[in-house]
């Protein structure tokens, strides 16, 4: 089997093994999912017909294979809440979230490169100092409690709007045109965004002037230095190439932290994502919904490691060609 | 200042190193004094630890911040060590080149090898990518390296084709002086050979001063003309290669000579007793002096200064123009 | 190449007594973090007594600015916020502490047996530790909270269950090294048993690193604390300050310009957290300090100047 499809496999096995754990958590607990489930118009009657309707007074192994059969075809099950299908409630929360977590993940990633890069090339000095900790402590804030002093602080300063994802006036004095709906949609999402770059972005500081610190001890910079480039044109031409590869496997390692990050920012900015559906699943104790969501998230974050293991293999020369030296 | 046709193209004078170590100072260059003309060939020897490579490093202005240098190193007749880090730059390269000890690792492994070369040739030259490629071409057939190789990655070259690869590099923007720190270290006997070969008609044929620093005499001889060894920072004895193999004027060439393992000799090996003196305490007297077999007491006390006999210099108390008695 | 002569001692081989001391007070970070760290410590064992009102007593309707007797402030259920604050101290320190604990010994565990039994067990115990390494980490503590949460025991274990992967492949790393180390084989052919082995040379080798990194994981475990907590999952019989996070969101703080609510618990966290992994990496740099020489400095070899009298020009 090729490393490429070892992975792949790798992959669709730790995708099973979630799915497995999802599975059995939600039979573990104590009482079930509808026992649990929080409406106040649920009578005992109900309860007793959801529990008949999603099969969960069948035996254990049955309900398994059933759960198997229907992730196999995309079936997420059906939100016991609101009784439409799970991957109708996630669609469009997920669709709204992308482009937050993207433009989240691009803040926190040049923040981190450049603090990364300060840091190790004015090693030693105050600034150094000063960017580590930086990070350090935005590493140790709660995202959350980040997203609480940007709308305290930054919101009002900055006027950009802090709930939602699309202002209530937006067409209602005449039609909205494309470029304004995705204006607005874009004012929107910058402070969710900036919220989680602000949180996420330590962890790559740290990795970035970890691995540029390497790369700078390297004898091909004494060799650059040697032919007489100037520091700037050593960082940039040959530091700063072998630095990256490290960060491209640190990117996929941090999916999950992004993730759970997004979560709670969405929570503080009411922002209609995945995290939000996902808090809002959490309150009501609508499992199937929870379930579909994690789910999701773990084939989310599979997928990114998959595609930086791919990706790493392509960019490191040593490995890509792999051919012996000979001559 | 003279400006007959004999003026050194480099000059060092009185070069010092000190590193400043946590709590003191480690004294690693003292008093060194040589100079270079054009197609000069001088080979610098000694063990590990003697200073030889912190010349060289200081002579591209490569040390590291713990350093302090002192003494003036003129190019043309320039002192381009005063000015520091800066007025260095724009020398290095065009004027004093390097090739590294373990130039296995001076390639970047994500960069071509063609791309490394060609950079300081577009840099220095401010050549287009067409005039740098061909002259990147040029520079690998003058050491024997098919030019399709440069388009090839630093691990796809064994270590014979890197080092010439290396070689290939220092001389892109055509230097006047090439330092080569332990070239053949770490290569096998028959690659050895053909780099030394390399060097010299390199040399030879672009009129390259040449600077070989290695602790291997033998390979020394082989390239230079005139052979420099130093001993715990400092130049005991320059002469021309002939006459520093056949009549050594300082002790510690003469037993770095007898050393040397002969394939026929029925006598073991015989070594240099005690070992090198720490430089991080001020030398009194000669350094040697412990290790040397005719140390008299003057040896102890003063330090010798450099001795000037005809084509030789010599730094000790007991040299005779004729040689030492063995 | 050439090495630059610098100024370090060579590293001597620890004695085990040696070791946990150098490993406390060896490094000035790891001072700094521990004695934060035992600050915090200190106010959560006394919170009963040094908060100044009980947790649960109202004393107004709502937001109140800080002053004299309320020196936080009330948030807007009208509850003392410094006495919360005291009060959430301890559950998160205690979280912190007994879920690194959980994530030590699985992890530990797991990490000993992959690593010196190698073969089958190891490739067995490393793929489930690498589905567990893949596996978002927060969201699968979400879900497991949300099915047994809601009591301070369960959310610990929950913590730990999810985090020990990361230590596994630490430890299991450390001990294949120590294994392979010379002295351990020589003492093997000797004819010493394993068990031997294990208690007189693995042991000491690995423990240093397993308590670095469960100081590393105790901040960690502070900060999923605070996350599971602040989405209402947390235990509700409890303060914790992920809950005042969440409250001060909830409440309207920020609508009414109560800062006094909003920026202690999260102040309180950061702070933690950072003392907590400002100690871990103190330990990990005594037990293995990174030398590394950098050829771009700020700045360049010094240049003597001359003294007077060689002036040719």
């Amino acid at each position: 089997m090729t490393p490429a499809l070892s992975r792949i496999w790798f992959a669709l096995v730790t995708v099973f093994v979630a799915a497995t754990i999802n599975f059995f958590l939600f039979r573990v607990m104590p009482g079930n999912a509808v026992s649990a489930l929080r409406c106040r118009a649920c009578t005992p009657q109900l309860r007793e017909a959801l529990l008949n309707r999603y099969g969960l007074d069948a035996p254990l192994p049955e309900q398994f294979v059933r759960y198997l059969g229907q992730l196999a075809r995309g079936d997420l099950g059906i939100s016991i809440a609101g009784g439409r299908p799970v991957w109708q409630e996630i669609t469009g929360p997920l669709l709204n979230t992308l482009p937050m977590l993207i433009a989240g993940t691009l803040i926190a990633l040049v923040l981190g490169v450049i603090s990364g890069v300060v840091s190790s090339w004015r090693r030693g000095t105050a600034l150094d100092a000063a960017s580590q900790w930086t990070s350090l402590a935005c590493y140790a804030m709660p995202t959350q409690w980040i997203g609480l002093l940007v709308l305290f602080y930054v919101a009002a300063a900055v006027g950009l709007p802090a709930a939602g994802i699309q202002s209530a006036t937006l067409g209602v004095l005449g039609d909205a045109s494309m470029w304004d709906v995705l204006a607005d949609r874009t004012a929107h999402l910058i402070l969710p965004a900036l919220t989680l770059g602000i949180g996420s972005y330590g962890q790559y500081a740290i990795i970035m002037r970890s691995a540029m610190l390497d790369t700078l001890g390297e004898d091909y910079i004494l060799t650059a230095r040697a032919k007489g480039l100037r520091d700037r044109d050593i960082l940039r031409y040959h530091a700063f190439g072998n630095a990256m590869l490290p960060m491209v496997t640190m990117v996929a390692l941090s999916a999950g932290s992004i993730v759970a990050g997004a979560i709670v920012v969405e929570d503080v900015f009411s922002y209609p994502g995945i995290g939000f559906a996902a808090v809002d699943a959490i309150g009501k104790r609508d499992y199937p919904v929870l379930q579909g969501i994690f789910l999701l998230l773990t084939v989310a974050v599979v997928v990114a490691n998959l595609i930086a293991d791919l990706i790493y293999v392509r960019i490191d020369p040593r490995i890509r060609s792999g051919r012996v030296a000979f001559g | 200042m003279t400006t007959s046709v004999t003026a050194p193209l480099l000059e060092v004078r009185d070069l010092g190193v000190d590193f400043d170590i946590g709590g003191g100072q480690l004294h690693a260059v003292r008093g060194v004094s040589f100079a270079l003309h054009a197609r000069d060939r001088l080979g610098i020897v000694g063990e590990s630890g003697c200073g030889k490579s912190t010349v060289v490093l200081a002579m591209m202005g490569l040390l590291p911040p713990n350093a302090e240098v002192s003494g003036q190193i003129l190019l043309n007749g320039v002192d381009i060590l005063a000015g520091g880090d800066s007025s260095m730059r724009p020398h290095r390269w065009c004027d004093i080149s390097m090739v590294f000890q373990g130039a296995m690792n001076a390639f970047n492994p994500v960069r071509t090898v063609g791309d490394q070369i060609a950079e300081p040739i577009r840099m220095h030259r401010k050549a287009s990518r067409r005039d740098a490629d061909d002259r990147v071409a040029e520079l690998l057939d003058m050491v024997g390296i098919p030019a399709a190789r440069a388009a090839r990655y630093p691990h796809e070259f064994s270590g014979g084709m890197r080092q010439r690869a290396a070689l290939a590099m220092a001389l892109a923007c055509g230097p006047k002086v090439l330092l080569a720190d332990e070239p053949t270290t770490a290569l096998d006997v028959i690659v050895q050979a053909e780099i030394l070969q390399l060097l010299r008609r390199v040399s030879d044929d672009l009129g390259v001063a040449l600077v070989f620093i290695s602790h291997d005499l033998p390979a020394v001889a082989q390239v230079t003309e005139r052979v420099a060894v130093m001993y715990a920072g400092r130049m005991v004895e320059e002469a021309p290669v002939a006459r520093l193999v056949s009549a050594p004027r300082h002790p510690y060439t003469a037993a770095l000579l007898a050393a040397i393992p002969r394939p026929r000799a029925a006598a073991t090996v015989r070594s240099i007793p005690g070992e090198p003196p720490r430089l991080d305490t001020p030398v009194v007297g000669c350094a040697f002096a412990p290790r040397c077999p005719s140390a008299a007491e003057v040896c102890r006390i003063t330090e010798p200064t450099n001795t000037v006999d005809g084509d030789a210099v010599v730094a000790c108390h007991c040299a005779t123009p004729a040689g030492l008695p063995r | 190449m050439v090495a630059s002569p610098s100024g370090e001692r060579a590293v001597s081989a620890p004695t085990r007594r040696g070791t946990a001391r150098r490993l406390v007070t060896g490094n000035r970070q790891t001072v700094a973090g521990l004695c934060a760290l035992g600050v915090f410590a200190v106010v959560a064992l006394l919170a009963p007594v040094i908060a100044p009102t009980p947790v649960n007593t109202g004393f107004s309707n709502g937001f109140a600015a800080p002053t004299a007797a309320h020196p936080l402030g009330l948030d807007g259920g009208g509850f003392d916020v410094l006495s919360r604050l005291v009060h959430g101290a301890q559950t998160s320190l205690l979280v912190g502490l007994i879920a690194a604990l959980v994530g030590m010994v699985i992890g530990g565990t797991v990490g000993f047996a992959a690593g010196y039994f190698g073969g089958r067990t190891d490739g067995v115990l490393m793929r489930i530790t690498d589905y567990f390494l893949v596996i978002p980490d927060i969201p699968l503590m979400i879900v497991a909270a949300a099915v047994f949460g809601q009591s301070l025991t369960n959310i610990m274990i929950v913590i730990g269950l999810v985090y020990w992967a990361s230590t596994a492949r630490l430890i299991r790393a450390q001990v294949m090294s120590v294994r392979q180390r010379t002295f351990v084989t020589r003492v093997e052919a000797m004819g010493a048993s394993p068990l031997f082995v294990l208690t007189r040379h693995v042991v000491p080798q690995v423990t240093p690193l397993l308590v670095a990194n469960t100081v590393l994981m105790v901040a960690n475990a502070i900060f999923a604390e605070t996350y599971i907590s602040f989405l209402g999952l947390g235990d509700p019989s409890v303060m914790s300050w992920g809950r005042m996070i969440q409250d001060a969101l909830d409440q309207g703080a920020v609508v009414a310009g109560a800062w006094w609510v909003v920026l202690p618990p999260g102040l309180a966290v950061t702070l933690v957290v950072l003392a907590a992994t400002i100690a871990g990496q103190g330990m990990e740099d005594t037990l293995n300090p990174r030398l590394k020489v950098g050829h771009l400095a700020v700045r360049r070899f010094r240049v003597r100047p001359l003294h007077g009298a060689l002036g040719r020009p």
